[in-house]
């Protein structure tokens, strides 16, 4: 649910896939030559990101690293816990299951099921996210037992209330944004890469994220989120990271911190499961009906 | 209710055999999880004129109040990985002055099964289609609960078979719909009724099976990019009645209205254009009545003045998002509510407005104001504010505002209830 989990992209292991992988990203993205995407689908990022002393493609190098290191999970299933603390110590709690699917060449299909606040129970959010295109989402009200299609422009808004906001939540894909490394700076005693991301897309709530990205592992570790003056509104905290499948890192409690209102949102993530067997048509929007 | 289990052997064994599934665990061993959910509403209604009618329990009263409880439980199992599930969903509300607003329904008594492409629905179950806002023509399959809301939007449960096939060219449904679900009316101590009490008791039918006319539908819907349509056909006994009048003991008087359902075959279109920061929603009807047989039923009256039509709805859906530097949304919504002359669907020339604002807040503020604006009529209308918020995880507050006004000189659906404003304020505990 972070921004470089769960959101997979185009698999790597076969060079078929490496390379529609570049083709899409040549025509997407404006952003560094051709020999850099060369040199990044074929070389270990950390010699790349190394050698390369333009700031822009080390930055996007190191992106491309983290997301080439998340990539062939394949599905996933997950339970969350998100604890919302306003600024006088007032709390209240969410909670949501999650199942998710990694799609080749594009973004992922995740599939949310609310459990609490009680009144929203049985709510199911249903997203298909894509690299360049609007993101596709349903939302399943129980109460009317009506399925609606819902515009995609709400990127910025709130998710349920909390301080994460859908783009915050939704599948990261490198082509959203252009990157600039920064600086190497340690978190908690560990080297970590500082990248700056700038939002490609329209309705993006920031103008620029600052990015922590621990060196060993490539797995962020702090985000620093600009709004559209520029000026920092939130900061989130990626602790308690665990791995899967010998290869895939979670991080089982996330804080995103509020600078203006004061408002803080845990998310705390368990039983974590990959390989569930879940296939496109999980994915269906006709079984937002079926689970509750 | 007590009728409905009267039906048949197979409707009642059917039933209890799924409530027993839904409650007894050891039928499916293999059964993952039980849940029990829902919630129970305290409800206060408040009509801020008097009542226009002598039955009515508040003529004499300036201000009526009218205090009701919503029990509102559902049981659901799932096993087989979720592939197998049953919802049992009763509902129950006690009515401290319309005894026909105390009513009892099964609102999902359901098993669904899913294999492959495929999936199989049996029991009783709720099915939504369409996407307008201010109102629902292409739904047809289950019959408005009229007592519970003003808007229309709460259903009766509906006996069915179906089976849904999901392509990769869209998603088919077949029902097979075995019974018929009668309107519910407010009786003649309730307020939002016509100047005498609907006799929903006594409706007339054209089948001679009455409410065991075995009804079909079929839709076909798909999603393709940014547009989301739906066809649907549907034939059987109409779900919205006309009323026939039966005569009084005085010649020329009018003893009571009495629903009557005639058979129809209705097409529908339902389409959604889903853009960035728009959503243009637009929903037609065909709707081909049988002819009313005025010998065989001579003993009531009714004027129908076209055995079929078009109705079309047709809208936006516009949302700026995070307004005055906040966090909160808000929808400005607009549709056209068109229908062909003579057509019996009664909303036809009207305009709607809305305005949905979200907080997106913990407390999952939400505010919906809207006006139905005839353009014929100038001063038929009706005007609505919903408001809704939690005070904690268990409870959520409601109000609901209706303002009804008609033109004093035209006769109208809106103009019988135009007395009727109210203010509805409820409290909603969910477990």
């Amino acid at each position: 649910m972070n921004k470089y989990h769960n959101k997979p992209r185009i698999k790597s292991g076969s060079k078929s896939r490496i390379k529609s992988r570049i083709k899409s990203r040549i025509k997407s993205t404006l952003i560094g030559s051709l020999t850099t995407v060369l040199l990044t689908a074929y070389l270990p990022a950390q010699s790349l990101a190394s050698a390369s002393t333009d700031p822009e493609q080390k930055g996007l190098a190191i992106a491309q690293e983290v997301e080439s290191r998340d990539t062939g999970w394949h599905d996933a299933k997950v339970s969350m816990q998100m604890i919302l603390t306003n600024a006088e110590g007032e709390q209240s709690i969410r909670e949501i299951r999650q199942r998710l699917l990694e799609v080749e060449g594009d973004g992922d299909k995740g599939l949310t099921i609310f459990d609490a606040p009680r009144d929203i129970k049985g709510t199911g959010f249903l997203s298909y996210t894509h690299a360049i295109d609007a993101d596709e989402q349903w939302l399943f009200l129980p109460a009317l037992t009506r399925v609606k299609r819902i515009a995609s422009n709400n990127k910025s808004g709130p998710f349920i209330g909390s301080q994460f906001s859908y783009e915050d939540i939704s599948s990261f894909e490198v082509a959203k944004f252009s990157y600039t490394y920064l600086r190497d700076e340690d978190v908690d005693g560990r080297p970590a890469f500082v990248i700056e991301n700038k939002p490609n897309y329209k309705y993006s709530g920031y103008t620029r994220l600052i990015t922590w990205i621990d060196q060993e592992r490539y797995i962020p570790v702090k985000i620093a989120y600009y709004d559209r003056k520029n000026k920092l509104l939130k900061t989130q905290v990626l602790n308690d990271y665990r791995q899967y499948l010998n290869q895939y890192w979670r991080s089982h409690n996330q804080t995103m911190t509020n600078h203006i209102n004061g408002k803080v949102t845990k998310l705390e993530w368990k039983n974590y499961m990959f390989n569930t067997g879940l296939v496109l048509k999980d994915f269906n929007r006709t079984v937002l009906k079926r689970l509750k | 209710m007590i009728r409905f289990f009267n039906v048949t052997g197979a409707v009642t064994g059917l039933v209890t055999g799924l409530v027993a599934s839904v409650l007894s665990f050891p039928l499916f061993s293999v059964a993952d999880e039980l849940e029990m959910t829902g919630f129970v509403a305290f409800e206060t209604r408040l009509f801020t004129e008097q009542a226009s009618y002598v039955e009515q329990q508040d003529y004499r009263d300036q201000w009526g109040s009218q205090i009701s409880l919503a029990l509102n439980p559902e049981w659901y199992r799932q096993w087989n990985g979720g592939n197998d599930v049953i919802t049992f969903r009763p509902f129950y509300r006690i009515d401290s002055v319309d005894d026909k607003r105390q009513h009892g329904d099964i609102r999902e008594l359901v098993w669904l099964h899913a294999q492959d492409d495929w999936e199989l629905t049996l029991g009783i179950d709720q099915v939504f289609w369409g996407v307008s806002e201010s109102q629902h023509l292409v739904d047809i399959i289950n019959q408005t609960d009229a007592v519970e809301s003003i808007d229309g939007e709460t259903k009766l449960g509906q006996p069915m078979l179906s089976v849904k096939l999901i392509k990769d060219w869209g998603v088919v449904e077949a029902f097979v719909l075995p019974y018929f679900r009668e309107r519910t009316f407010a009786g003649k101590d309730g307020r939002l009724r016509p100047s005498l009490a609907i006799d929903g008791g006594n409706a007339i039918y054209q089948s001679s099976n009455e409410d065991r006319h075995v009804d079909y539908a079929l839709r076909w819907s798909h999603s393709i990019d940014i547009l989301d349509i739906g066809l649907s056909y549907f034939t059987g006994t109409g779900r919205d009645p006309e009323l026939a009048v039966t005569s009084g003991i005085e010649p020329g008087t009018i003893g009571s209205y009495v629903p009557y359902y005639s058979q129809i075959q209705q097409f529908g279109i339902d389409a959604q254009l889903t853009l960035e920061t728009i959503l243009w929603k637009l929903e037609v009807i065909h709707r081909k009545m049988d002819a009313f047989d005025a010998k065989k039923y001579s003993d009531v009256v009714l004027i129908r003045n076209a055995n079929e039509g078009v109705a079309a709805n047709i809208g936006f859906e516009y949302t700026l998002v995070g307004i005055f530097e906040t966090d909160s949304d808000l929808g400005l919504l607009m549709e056209y509510q068109y229908g062909s002359e003579d057509f019996l669907l009664e909303a036809k020339d009207n305009v709607f407005f809305g305005n949905r604002w979200v907080l997106n807040n913990e407390d999952g503020t939400e505010f919906l104001f809207g006006l139905v604006q005839n353009l014929n009529q100038g001063g038929e209308r009706s005007v609505f504010v919903e408001a809704s918020a939690r005070i904690n995880h268990a409870l959520r507050w409601r109000v609901d505002a209706w303002l009804l006004q008609a033109d004093d000189d035209k006769q109208s659906t809106i103009s019988a209830i135009e007395k009727d404003d109210f203010i509805n304020v409820s409290l909603e505990y969910y477990f």
